[in-house]
């Protein structure tokens, strides 16, 4: 992978990396990306892809149940946890400034 | 006797009795826990909370009211999994402060079961690791130290929890098995770690690295031990939707039971270029001694094993960065100062991760792009092929003997520089994860220089009764007693 790549994949990603371990992981991501280059000559013709264990045993949705709320009132409990916070809002930056 | 002798098999049967109590139990371990300090095995000790629950567990067995076998054991928890009230850090600055708002069913089950909390172990950070290095709160040391003197990794991601049992810091732990991380860190540190079927025990409340591939399961001194703690565990949870119905086992029914012309089966492509001679001889040792006690050993194929470590790779980060989206700084977890909205997500990812989880949601979120969608579903299908093998293959035989780990711990300053090494780690184990399958790991003997090597049992699916029943002879051929150096350092026997 490129060093644009890279860029355009950190900033998807939505992160910023400290400009002395990304030349680390430059190396280290162009390998592991290399490793898995080896699966496309593997014959699959015929194979549907396996996303999960739970497909080869369960049919549809049977294991679903049905949709209602089974607990609630747990505001406190979520709010306990948030950063920021005013009276029952979570706080969040401003975004309306933004270009 | 010390208490911190006795199996958990053995502590029950006192408790019973009323030879001991859960207080006295509970004490024993805090001050064993409190000399495992040098470790770092703890994120967070509960001790005054499992003084507690020992007390609320005397209470209950006087009244002949115990609410299981295990009423009043200790226990270690993986800090991955949410425990409502404690801190639940997944070994994360990003977590570091999280208090969970509520208890996972993992250890709920447990908790109703009457097991006492000694609190929450270390692991690498969001159990992305094979040697506890990666973990916020530094690198977990393995109590089995050599006459070099140097420090030995305890495996990971589980390694808070191996390196805490075999310090008889508790008497068995929780672990978490995505790739290998219960029975890579059980077989460095001598100790038997099981991994379900996926689907067995619920997901749910225990912080999803990679969905389709987690799954929960218990670190003990020996095979009984595990099977007494994971009956607890297991069963139908729909809070879980990924989990599949099948009838509750006892996994302890069959233990016992003779291993007389069981189909032991050795798969060629595991006699792998990267498996230390030691370990090879003794697979061959161990596949032997089962035969001489009526098993039939079969040589078997498993062809597509050699795409299973790339597939993982494609598969474990790829599902990590999509349950990883969801921590963005903003309604938990620590979030740094930033200019404006869409800079605190990326400061906050900056700060509260560290560089392994970092290039894991970089790998995964490269693999998730629109231009390699077709890459992603070619690994899907190599990973069905994967499973087709093990499927086959237990149309002849009823159980698959391997290695565990290609070599024993390595020391700390010897960690591989490239992470594809690291990764090389986890060629015995991933399999019955992206297959999943259940798969045990059982301490042998100790390696030339003194170090434990693990065997692994693969079942079929659902096969946990017969898989205990099997690894308990081969447990009772290997006569593993060894004990590790800081337990004899410390005089813990």
């Amino acid at each position: 992978m490129s060093d644009v790549d890279l860029e355009r994949l950190i900033r998807l990603t939505n992160i910023d990396i400290e400009p002395e371990i990304l030349e680390k992981f430059s190396e280290s991501v162009k390998n592991i990306l290399q490793w898995t280059e080896e699966l496309q000559s593997v014959d699959t013709t015929g194979i549907e892809p396996m996303f999960s264990v739970f497909d080869l045993f369960n049919k549809g949705l049977e294991n679903l149940r049905e949709d209602k709320v089974l607990d609630g009132n747990v505001r406190d409990a979520i709010l306990l946890n948030a950063p920021d916070k005013n009276d029952m809002f979570i706080c969040v930056p401003k975004v309306i400034d933004q270009e | 006797m010390s208490l911190l002798n006795l199996s958990v098999k053995e502590l029950a049967d006192k408790l019973k009795s009323k030879e001991i109590s859960s207080v006295e139990l509970t004490t024993a371990y805090i001050e064993s826990s409190n000399k495992a300090d040098e470790l770092n095995i703890y994120i967070t000790k509960t001790f005054d909370l499992a003084m507690e629950q020992a007390k609320q567990s005397d209470t209950r067995r006087n009244k002949g009211e115990p609410l299981s076998d295990i009423d009043g054991i200790p226990l270690g928890i993986k800090d991955i999994f949410l425990t409502k009230g404690v801190k639940t850090t997944n070994a994360s600055a990003f977590l570091k402060d999280f208090i969970a708002p509520y208890e996972s069913t993992i250890t709920q089950n447990l908790l109703n079961a009457g097991m006492v909390s000694l609190g929450k172990l270390n692991l690498d950070e969001f159990a992305m690791g094979s040697a506890n290095l990666t973990s916020h709160f530094g690198p977990v040391i393995n109590p089995w130290k050599l006459e070099d003197g140097k420090n030995r990794v305890p495996g990971g991601s589980s390694g808070g929890s191996s390196a805490a049992v075999a310090a008889r810091a508790v008497p068995v732990a929780l672990g978490t098995d995505t790739g290998g991380s219960i029975r890579q860190p059980a077989s460095f540190c001598g100790l038997v770690g099981m991994k379900p079927t996926y689907g067995t025990c619920s997901r749910f409340g225990t912080i999803a690295f990679a969905s389709s591939l987690d799954q929960a399961g218990v670190l003990s001194r020996n095979v009984v031990d595990n099977a007494m703690v994971l009956n607890h565990m297991a069963g139908y949870d729909e809070k879980d939707s990924s989990m599949i119905k099948f009838n509750k086992q006892d996994f302890l029914s069959k233990i016992g039971q003779s291993i007389k012309g069981v189909k032991i089966g050795l798969p060629k492509e595991y006699f792998s270029d990267q498996l230390s001679a030691e370990i090879k001889d003794y697979w061959t040792k161990i596949a032997n001694a089962l035969k001489e006690e009526g098993a039939e050993i079969i040589d078997i194929s498993l062809p597509h094993t050699q795409y299973a470590l790339a597939v993982y790779y494609m598969v474990a980060p790829s599902e990590a960065y999509s349950n990883l989206a969801r921590f963005d700084g903003i309604r938990y977890g620590s979030r740094a100062e930033a200019k404006d909205l869409e800079d605190t997500y990326k400061q906050s990812r900056k700060q509260g991760w560290g560089e392994e989880v970092k290039r894991r949601i970089l790998i995964g979120n490269y693999n998730l792009l629109t231009e390699n969608f077709d890459k992603y579903v070619k690994a899907a299908k190599i990973r069905k092929l994967i499973a087709n093998d093990f499927i086959d293959a237990f149309k002849k035989v009823d159980v698959i003997l391997t290695p565990t780990t290609t070599s024993p711990a390595f020391a700390i300053d010897e960690q591989p520089s490239n992470p594809l090494e690291m990764y090389y780690n986890d060629l015995f184990t991933v399999t019955a994860n992206l297959a999943g399958l259940p798969a045990i790991s059982i301490p042998v003997g100790l390696s030339n220089n003194g170090l434990p090597i693990g065997m692994q049992l693969i079942g079929n699916y659902f096969k946990e009764s017969d898989l205990y029943a099997y690894s308990y002879i081969l447990e009772q051929k290997a006569q593993f007693s060894e004990l590790s150096s800081f337990v004899k350092k410390h005089n813990l026997n």
